[in-house]
């Protein structure tokens, strides 16, 4: 169960940072013809992010506290002091742009409205490199955990 | 801009900060840990809730308000940048330290 927490969490960050990249390559192309693709991959973004955030939650709260126990007591304890605790709090800045996109998106004409659109693009490339950032801090953290099983072997 | 787009803008520029703030005060002064934790369980969880109370219930007060709805897009747009990137930095310059 642990490890299928793990992987849906990875997994739909990485769903929703292929709706932002979707989204930002339509939104560069705006027109009449892809407003509803883009309607549909801003909610794709919220929603898969929503996801992330429930997944991980679950498997941080249930699961965490032992691979915490074994990093701290291994040789890359800095992968929780500073890694984990920073992706933890940096991702509620990704969830909250993820939620805000949809609301202009759906509230704003990206066609006519240029300067909207640079605010939404802004946005998705922000998701997109926080998004990124956290799944290197997850890998680093997953490396962490078996550096310090191993160091009991 | 519309209102909603204006001031749910201004709102996650408030919430960013708002998170990085809660951030370094839950972990400078442990009984708000303590009393996040007793809330829901866990302090992220209740941290998380926060976050997002913040962003919904500011959005959709700034949305009301006629002086957000007459800000410059690309105004919000760079402080929305500038935020994330220094409050975001911030907290990883937080743990840095700690």
């Amino acid at each position: 169960m642990k490890d299928t927490i793990l992987i849906v969490h990875v997994l739909f960050a990485v769903f929703a940072m292929f709706s932002a990249i979707w989204l930002f390559v339509e939104a560069l192309n705006a027109s009449e013809s892809n407003r509803r693709r883009m309607r549909w991959a801003a909610a794709l973004v919220a929603m898969f992010m929503l996801i992330t955030w429930i997944a991980s939650g679950y498997g941080y709260v249930l699961y965490y506290a032992a691979d915490k126990a074994i990093i701290l007591a291994g040789p890359w304890a800095w992968a929780h002091t500073i890694i984990m605790e920073t992706k933890e709090h940096v991702f509620f800045m990704t969830l909250v742009l993820s939620l805000l996109l949809p609301i202009v998106v759906f509230t704003q004409d990206l066609v006519a409205n240029r300067a909207v659109r640079r605010l939404v693009l802004w946005i998705l490339a922000l998701i997109v490199l926080s998004a990124l950032a956290l799944e290197g801090a997850g890998s680093l953290i997953a490396l962490a955990v078996k550096l310090g099983l191993m160091q009991t072997i | 801009m519309s209102a909603s787009a204006a001031g749910f803008t201004l709102a996650a520029i408030v919430a960013t900060i708002f998170n990085t703030v809660l951030t370094i005060i839950k972990e400078e002064y442990h009984p708000l840990n303590v009393y996040m934790k007793s809330l829901t369980g866990h302090h992220w969880i209740t941290h998380g809730i926060a976050v997002v109370v913040v962003f919904l219930v500011l959005g959709f007060l700034f949305s009301r308000m006629g002086s957000v709805q007459r800000m410059r897009a690309s105004t919000l747009t760079y402080t929305l940048i500038a935020t994330v990137v220094i409050f975001g930095l911030g907290i990883f310059g937080y743990f840095l330290q700690a």
